[in-house]
């Protein structure tokens, strides 16, 4: 449900929300929007696999933590007075369609073009899960950590006893 | 829900792939690279399937627009750098001592590959005699459009094999490869009588 109090979103976070969100209704969306607009592909959409690169924790040495599906579009839409606007998106999917769809969702909200508001209700959906999962991840990261000051304790203790 | 000219399609690449394949294993033969009715030229086709973000091009006769530079990856390059040379037939660049990338000894595979761009590559009055691997005995090939100097220059390029250039000559529709093994010579035909004898000449 879309809160008056959730935060708006940075744009560098729409791509992850509406990922979130059920991929046929990013795609039928961006396919009303762009019978509006003129659109355009900047570049070929691809989907593929990207390398995740990582660095160790103790002596910081770059690695490859494993191969992600990796999708990328980036499209231009240009309204009726002939003003274009860009929109980009790369998304961990195999999906060159929904790449495609998300990009063209970022154009809009990105001008605020007609068909914004219907992109904002999806992207405040997808954000407000991702805010759900994150929490929910620091809740079972919480659960594992271990005080080893009362390991300490418990040996002061033995030994005065 | 956004279409994308044909040109950049997986099918076609996939397609012209297998052509730029057989024109390479077999010099001379004339590949069809477009299809029915397609806008785009043979050397965009090309360079469609031998383009993407790792690979550098130089386009020394401004032949790609903006939207095929964005749509292809590639990154520009002086000439003399390039992976990929797009240039026009109709004469060398200007400036002395001018050479594509050779690759050397150990790395002959950083040889550029040349695209050059002419009028016809199955008819016209500059014959090609070539010899060499998949090339059974001699095939004569005549080109449009194509100055002469360029093969001239070719051969200072190839002549220190293993390096050298892999060449691929194109018209609006079709292309000829010419790898770094094949051995060229030229001749120029003047008369009319001459070009009548061309096969397919009408």
């Amino acid at each position: 449900m879309v809160d008056s109090n959730t935060p708006v979103l940075d744009r560098s976070q729409w791509a992850a929300a509406l990922l979130k969100v059920p991929a046929e209704d990013v795609v039928s969306l961006a396919e009303s929007l762009t019978k509006r607009y003129s659109a355009a592909y900047q570049t070929v959409p691809q989907a593929g696999l990207g390398l995740m690169g990582f660095r160790d924790s103790v002596m910081g040495e770059p690695f490859y933590l494993g191969e992600i599906p990796l999708s990328v579009a980036q499209v231009r839409l240009t309204d009726e007075e002939g003003q274009a606007h860009g929109g980009a998106a790369q998304v961990m999917a195999d999906d060159a369609g929904l790449a495609s769809a998300i990009a063209v969702c970022d154009a809009v909200l990105a001008a605020e073009l007609p068909g914004c508001e219907q992109v904002r209700v999806l992207v405040e959906q997808g954000g407000g899960q991702n805010a759900n999962d994150a929490k929910v991840r620091r809740a079972m990261l919480d659960r594992t950590r271990v005080s080893f000051s009362l390991m300490n304790h418990a040996d002061d203790q033995e030994q005065a006893g | 829900m956004i279409t994308l000219d044909t040109v950049w399609s997986a099918q076609s690449q996939q397609r012209v792939y297998r052509k730029l394949l057989e024109a390479f294993s077999f010099p001379g033969r004339a590949v069809r690279l477009t299809q029915e009715a397609s806008a785009e030229n043979a050397a965009l086709h090309a360079l469609a399937v031998l383009c993407d973000k790792a690979i550098t091009l130089a386009d020394l006769s401004d032949q790609i627009n903006g939207s095929d530079w964005a749509r292809l990856g590639a990154k520009r390059a002086p000439a003399g750098k390039a992976d990929l040379v797009l240039a026009g037939g109709e004469g060398l660049p200007a400036g002395e001592d001018w050479s594509p990338r050779l690759g050397d000894v150990y790395q002959p595979h950083l040889g550029a590959t040349v695209i050059l761009c002419g009028r016809s590559v199955t008819s016209g009055p500059l014959q090609l005699a070539l010899t060499g691997p998949g090339i059974q005995d001699q095939a004569c090939v005549s080109v449009d459009g194509f100055d002469p100097a360029w093969f001239e220059a070719r051969g200072q390029w190839v002549g220190q094999y293993p390096m050298g250039v892999d060449c691929i000559l194109c018209d609006h529709h079709h292309a000829i490869a010419l790898p770094r093994t094949t051995t060229l010579s030229t001749t120029t035909l003047n008369t009319a009588n001459e070009l009548a004898q061309l096969p397919g000449a009408v």
